[in-house]
């Protein structure tokens, strides 16, 4: 089940549109993965869907409620989020900040409670230091604790390892797969460290240019990402007829005069075959592609 | 919207800019009381007195004096630091309604603006009332800087329009700062929207009181010479006073369309400047007074211009995105 959906989502600032009909599906108790190059409308989204912003056209769906259904307002209290910056009261102390929270969430968290979100984050030894006081990465703590205060269903991060040293961010990621694995929260999380984000997300959504370009499942692009043997020769014709000889049918020829192998084939053997028909051998290697190789791929078949 | 309000109430409660603006708050009440003090010391004005309980009450109100400007401008800058604090962002993110956030914020600018003004009118009334003592019978200086006397209905009428102009003041000063989002444009915009509310009432209104009083002296002029006449034997003093007679006429005659035309304007402003009732300050036979036209086309600009804010302030935020 879809815990958000989009339906033909637009959304335009001075008749500009930067969100081209979005149809996003980001289903129940998955970390959705949204990658997507800077301005290309993953805030946006983010912001669309959290209420910050109205969309100019189309809807969205959120825990099966459409975003002009009143009783919307009342799901969202089971969401959280992290938009752009965290939102904070920088006169206020880590624990005073926990409470002005909870306080129009309607929750009431206990001292102890309260203590255990900030170890949580790390943040047990602040005392009574005020938040303006706060470091990058210590602020980005605290917005993830206060994120944690209702309890969510559904969390909206962007780019929340941004100002986290690498400890932070192995110890958010972590924290990330627990709530997700444990308490089946929903995560759609936005991060230009992909590397990062391939440990955690079990789902993508591609965007680029305020177009949804795919959405596809950490499975799926496992297989997608798979090993490949690329060959460079003299002859493109010639090799694509020893390729198949080979017993590959699953290759592609790139532009520059690179063929990229997708079936295991061994590098002796396409070595043998291609000096037995005289090719010319100029390169051959052979690699795994990436989320980021995958992305721009995809951003360039897009183009 | 009960949970907005807590939640403010708490930041409030523990925000330490609060508290710093209620100290300078005092410090400027104790400022002005000194102030009066000295001049009712240097003055010495006959049969007025500056520094009396009733004077710092009217004074201390007035929100283009003293610390009243400063009242606006601490809501307006609550009110943008919600919005680059983040917390609005958050509370839309919990579910709270966009008119419910507006309403709280609204709310919460009403409670800041009354408690700011609670501390400065009572430290003000207290402190000349001790000093000075709250005697309705003698003169002091109301809000256009003249000596009158204070009439128990002057000033329960006074502080029901003071409250409700407050009212009004704080819901202008929300619809701007949620408009503006930045302190840049909106403390220039609340201080020329006050101050030049209150010069047009002070100025119309002192306009008004000196053609009236020039018509007066011309009528005690022509009354003071008809009675020279009666008794007058000397031909060419009896030419001076029939001169002076007509030359009062006269000027009764030029002044007096004026006059009516400067009431037909004054009641046009008090309809529609919220500020009119309390800057402007009639005084009759040495008693300052306001009549119930004023009275109450008072409260009904101030409740027309606090809810037209208040509704356009709700229906733009409905409508605007929010970062």
């Amino acid at each position: 089940m879809d815990l958000i959906t989009t339906n033909e989502l637009c959304k335009s600032y001075s008749k500009k549109l930067v969100i081209d009909h979005v149809n996003m599906h980001i289903p129940e108790s998955s970390i959705y993965g949204f990658v997507g190059e800077n301005g290309s409308g993953k805030t946006t989204i983010m912001r669309l869907l959290t209420g910050l912003a109205e969309p100019t056209s189309g809807t969205y769906e959120l825990f099966g409620l459409k975003n002009n259904d009143p009783r919307i307002y009342e799901k969202r209290k089971n969401i959280s989020a992290i938009v752009e910056t965290t939102s904070l009261v920088p006169t206020l102390t880590a624990k005073q900040n926990i409470r002005y929270y909870e306080l129009y969430t309607g929750i009431t968290l206990t001292e102890a409670d309260r203590d255990a979100l900030l170890s949580k984050v790390h943040l047990e030894n602040v005392n009574n230091k005020k938040v303006r006081n706060f470091s990058l990465g210590m602020r980005q703590r605290l917005g993830i604790a206060l994120a944690l205060v209702n309890n969510p269903k559904l969390m909206f991060l962007d780019e929340p390892m941004n100002g986290l040293d690498p400890e932070g961010i192995a110890e958010l990621r972590d924290l990330l797969i627990e709530l997700n694995q444990k308490d089946g929260i929903t995560v759609l999380i936005s991060s230009h460290i992909l590397s990062e984000l391939e440990k955690i997300a079990t789902c993508y959504g591609f965007i680029s240019h305020g177009k949804l370009l795919e959405e596809i499942t950490a499975q799926e692009l496992k297989e997608r990402c798979r090993k490949s043997l690329m060959v460079k020769v003299d002859n493109i014709e010639k090799a694509e007829k020893v390729i198949k000889e080979l017993g590959s049918l699953d290759y592609k020829v790139s532009p520059n005069g690179e063929i990229k192998i997708y079936d295991n084939l061994k590098i002796k053997d396409v070595m043998a075959g291609l000096d037995a028909a005289g090719i010319n051998l100029l390169g051959i290697n052979s690699s795994e592609e990436s989320v980021e190789e995958y992305y721009l791929n995809l951003i360039k078949e897009g183009k | 919207m009960s949970r907005l309000l807590k939640a403010f109430f708490y930041k409030i409660s523990k925000d330490i800019t609060f508290r710093i603006t209620l100290i300078v708050g005092a410090g400027v009440a104790i400022f002005m009381i000194l102030l009066y003090f000295l001049l009712d010391l240097f003055l010495d004005a006959e049969g007025m007195k500056m520094l009396t309980g009733q004077s710092m009450l009217v004074t201390s109100f007035s929100p283009a004096q003293n610390f009243g400007i400063a009242i606006p401008i601490n809501v307006v800058s609550f009110v943008i630091l919600e919005f680059t604090q983040g917390t609005i962002r958050n509370k839309i993110i919990a579910g709270h309604s966009k008119f419910k956030i507006y309403a709280s914020l609204y709310l919460s600018g009403l409670v800041l603006a009354f408690s700011l003004l609670l501390m400065y009118v009572g430290v003000c009334t207290l402190f000349g009332t001790i000093i000075g003592g709250f005697d309705l019978d003698v003169a002091t200086m109301v809000g256009t800087g003249m000596g009158a006397k204070l009439s128990a209905e002057f000033i329960i009428k006074f502080v029901v329009l003071s409250l409700l102009t407050y009212t009004s003041l704080v819901s202008f000063a929300v619809f701007i700062a949620t408009v503006f989002r930045s302190m840049g444009p909106c403390i220039p915009l609340v201080m020329i929207g006050i101050f030049g509310l209150y010069f047009l009432a002070v100025i119309l209104s002192t306009v008004i009181m000196t053609t009236e009083s020039i018509i007066d002296g011309c009528n005690a002029t022509i009354a003071d010479a008809t009675l020279q006449l009666a008794t007058e034997a000397d031909p060419e003093k009896t030419k001076a006073l029939e001169l002076s007679i007509e030359m009062s006429k006269q000027t009764i005659e030029t002044t007096k369309p004026t006059v009516d035309t400067l009431h037909n304007v004054e009641n046009i402003v008090k309809c529609v400047d919220p500020l009119y009732a309390i800057s402007s300050s009639t005084i009759k036979d040495g008693v300052a007074t306001i009549d119930n036209y004023t009275f109450f086309t008072g409260i009904g600009s101030n409740i027309f211009y606090a809810a037209a804010f208040f509704i356009g302030g709700a229906c733009l935020f409905k409508k605007r995105d929010v970062k």
